[in-house]
């Protein structure tokens, strides 16, 4: 049996940590380590939260996001679903690390994150869903 | 997220302790620019008790550095741990600002 969980959140910026403590407890349980542990909750952290600013317009209504972690002999995949507008984190610009802080614009580091500490990301939008797809191997 | 600040002369070091994310960056944030608006120019943010950082930590680092560098000023960066220092170094955070293994090697090139 593929050891899995899934978590409904509501569009607060508050679920963001209630995930965290969710993912840790996923963690112990399947041993992961605090690297990857820690990986995966900043992945989410940044994903979630872009989701929770961007996706609703601020339309002030309640909206589920649904977090799914699956183990796969040693590949982790985490996957984040929201039913907003269609939204692609992944076509935000890529910030320049090797700009001064001057030249450094502020936006850009989300994703950036999220790319350096997972294998892959994929985006894809499927009945009126934002489907975003990571994968880290352990 | 809890912050304490300890005067040096030179340099006011801010410490950090807990999370910086999307939710405490908003009471870390005032209380940097705080300092800041205090008249101080030289402000070391010790790491050593943050034990996560987010893009929304780095975001209100690199706003309190451009502020300090348009005013001749600097922020300085002291003792991150393994996972928060490694999400400096991906980021270039910590090639882009100055960052010291300790508060007091921050304290002594303010000093020099």
């Amino acid at each position: 049996m593929t050891p899995s969980i899934s978590v409904t959140l509501v569009n607060q910026l508050s679920e963001v940590e209630r995930l965290s403590r969710l993912v840790e407890a996923f963690g112990e349980a399947e041993r992961l380590g605090p690297e990857a542990v820690f990986s995966i909750n900043l992945a989410l952290d940044e994903v979630v939260t872009n989701v929770i600013r961007y996706a609703h317009d601020d339309d002030g209504r309640q909206h589920p996001i649904v977090v799914r972690l699956a183990l796969e002999q040693d590949v982790l995949t985490a996957q984040v679903e929201d039913d907003g507008r269609a939204f692609n984190p992944l076509e935000a610009p890529a910030p320049d690390i090797g700009a001064s802080i001057d030249e450094r614009p502020i936006g850009g580091l989300g994703i950036h994150l999220v790319r350096s500490v997972m294998n892959s990301v994929e985006y894809r939008r499927e009945d009126g869903r934002n489907v975003l797809t990571m994968k880290k191997k352990l | 997220m809890e912050v304490t600040t300890v005067s040096h002369g030179l340099a006011i070091v801010l410490a950090v302790t807990g999370r910086l994310d999307a939710e405490t960056v908003t009471p870390f944030g005032a209380r940097l620019f705080d300092l800041i608006a205090e008249g101080n120019r030289r402000i070391i943010v010790n790491l050593a008790g943050l034990g996560y950082i987010n893009s929304a930590g780095l975001r209100v680092l690199l706003v309190a550095a451009k502020r300090l560098n348009a005013d001749g000023g600097r922020l300085l960066l002291a003792a991150p741990g393994d996972l928060v220092g490694r999400v400096l170094d991906v980021s270039g955070f910590s090639g882009m600002l100055e960052t010291f293994a300790t508060t007091e090697e921050a304290l002594a090139r303010i000093e020099r």
